[in-house]
């Protein structure tokens, strides 16, 4: 039977080594890349769902990549919950200013309703109108910030990584956590209910504190995420830009399906972390030095040798976003390799 | 007497109420305030740059030592100011290049320097050539320090070094440059004097190319 790339992935999430497949699986992350492939300002390709779409299925034909992604910017929920963005052209949409400039402004937010959003509600047209046109050809990549990540974006990160662990403010930035951990369940369900797939949580914040940290404050909301989106059907994906070796063993807990690691992360131990669990790896190869700054030959090179690292219990892709100017050569490379025999 | 060790103790663990009250304690007892950043502050710093750079501690942490340790240096450089003594090591001038608009990095490498006993100047996020240009020449600045954590826009670190050298101030500066993508054969491509890929690492650099020990 011929594989699709949803059939291909669910194969992977149920056990099946890469290696019996027809190749293994491409995830690369694309945002700039992908507005830019199609000529289109990014600012556009943030904020008007049928471009991100358009763009998708432009990419993922051309570049044989196995997901359609509503993944654009890290600040939809930000400017639903009220920040005031700005919104450039062609760079990333950010806030003119932070919502909650002192703690105590956390009294002050409210929760959302993901279908009477501006910039979520977009991201579910997308969803839509993928799952009308393509079905479950490919799996649909809906997309939610982690506790931490939009605390940081609400607070500024600066800021919000001194509440973490500031006694004074402790109280206050864990009820800040909470109800970014209930936007998020929101988002998540309203995602899987408009026909996503995958759910992708993207926490990066996480990489820059310490374990204990990540498993006292954080684990707690990110399992009661992971929670809500397998109960409403999806799988749950996690995204963690950045060397997160020091906490793989308690992301492992926390139940996500698919989990994303940086180039700097090491793959083998990743794989034997997750294993007995349920989740299968997604990663890794370097995206600058490798994907931009390579050339084919490097490309295939750095495929093969990540294959063979995961042996055969990771998708593959680069470690976080593939750079705007990446030449197309080395992303047709990278697909090619993704179908050698091993 | 005021139990110094304690001062060290404050700004590693970053206790900023604390590292305050010591210091208050330690001028009403008659500390030189110079004697206390050189023996207790700064090595308090070096020694949280060390436990960051084995990732014994990470971002929280290091953020709360260097908000101590200013907190300290807020009350101790206004007395030094006024009495004639130096209170810098050196003068940095610090941002983020245009089109970008992480401060993170940029955040930790200037706090560790502060930390260490260089004046910062941080010029802050998005920032084009002429900025940068005009507050290295405002402050008369030993080093520069460019971030960038984009693709996109780390080659704009060449334009601004292009810039010092139309303004012919390129050999009366360092400049180093830093951030996730930025690698030292970028850095040596694009004319920069130096590269860090930590906020330790950069101390070290500045002071290498400062010719400090």
């Amino acid at each position: 039977m011929k594989l699709t790339p949803y059939t291909r992935l669910r194969a992977m999430l149920d056990g099946e080594n890469a290696g019996n497949l027809d190749r293994a699986t491409n995830m690369n992350i694309l945002m700039f890349f992908a507005a830019y492939y199609i000529n289109a300002p990014f600012g556009k390709f943030c904020t008007d769902y049928n471009t991100l779409v358009d763009a998708n299925y432009r990419c993922v034909e051309k570049f044989d990549i196995d997901v359609l992604s509503t993944m654009s910017d890290p600040v939809r929920e930000t400017a639903d919950f009220g920040t005031e963005l700005e919104i450039p052209e062609d760079e990333l949409p950010h806030p003119k200013k932070v919502l909650l400039p002192n703690i105590e402004d956390i009294e002050n937010l409210q929760l959302f309703d993901p279908l009477k959003s501006v910039r979520i509600l977009d991201r579910i047209k997308a969803i839509e109108r993928f799952k009308k046109e393509r079905g479950d050809e490919y799996p649909i990549l809906g997309w939610v910030e982690g506790p931490l990540a939009e605390a940081s974006d609400l607070r500024g990160i600066n800021d919000a990584l001194i509440d973490i662990i500031d006694e004074d403010n402790e109280e206050l930035f864990d009820r800040l956590l909470e109800k970014c951990t209930q936007e998020a369940i929101l988002c998540s369900v309203a995602q899987v209910e408009a026909g996503a797939h995958i759910i992708g949580v993207g926490d990066a914040a996480c990489s820059l504190i310490n374990r204990n940290l990540y498993r006292d404050k954080i684990v707690q909301y990110e399992k009661r995420i992971v929670e809500a989106i397998k109960g409403a059907g999806g799988i749950a994906r996690l995204h963690i830009c950045g060397n997160i070796n020091h906490i793989l063993e308690d992301i492992a807990t926390a139940g996500f399906d698919i989990v994303d690691i940086d180039w700097m992360v090491d793959m083998k131990k990743a794989v034997s972390i997750m294993e007995g669990t349920g989740a299968i790896i997604n990663g890794n190869i370097d995206p600058v030095a490798i994907v931009l700054n390579g050339n084919p030959d490097i490309i295939r090179e750095a495929v093969i040798k990540t294959r063979r690292e995961s042996g055969g219990r990771a998708c593959i892709s680069a470690g976080c976003e593939i750079p705007k100017f990446t030449p197309h050569e080395n992303l047709l490379a990278f697909a090619e390799a993704l179908y050698e025999k091993i | 007497m005021t139990d110094l060790s304690l001062l060290y103790e404050a700004i590693l663990k970053g206790k900023s109420k604390s590292a305050v009250e010591i210091t208050n304690l330690a001028l009403a007892d008659g500390a030189e305030p110079k004697m206390l950043i050189d023996e207790y502050m700064i090595k308090a710093m070096g020694e949280v740059g060390r436990r960051f750079e084995n990732q014994e501690i990470f971002v929280p942490e290091l953020l709360m030592a260097g908000r101590a340790m200013k907190a300290s240096l807020n009350i101790l450089q206004p007395i030094m100011k006024s009495s004639g003594e130096k209170t810098s090591i050196g003068k940095i001038v610090i941002g983020t290049v245009k089109g970008d608009l992480h401060d993170i990095g940029k955040n930790l490498v200037a706090s560790m320097l502060e930390g260490c006993g260089f004046e910062v100047i941080d010029i802050g996020i998005d920032m084009d050539s002429d900025k940068f240009v005009e507050s290295v020449r405002e402050h008369n600045a030993d080093v520069l320090g460019l971030s960038a954590l984009l693709t996109t826009t780390m080659p704009y670190m060449k334009t601004v070094i292009d810039a010092f050298a139309d303004a012919g101030l390129r050999d009366k500066v360092k400049i180093i440059v830093g951030g996730a993508p930025v690698s030292a054969g970028f850095a040596a491509e694009i004319g920069a004097d130096g590269y860090s890929d930590t906020a330790n690492s950069a101390v070290t650099t500045v002071k290498e190319l400062l010719g400090i020990k």
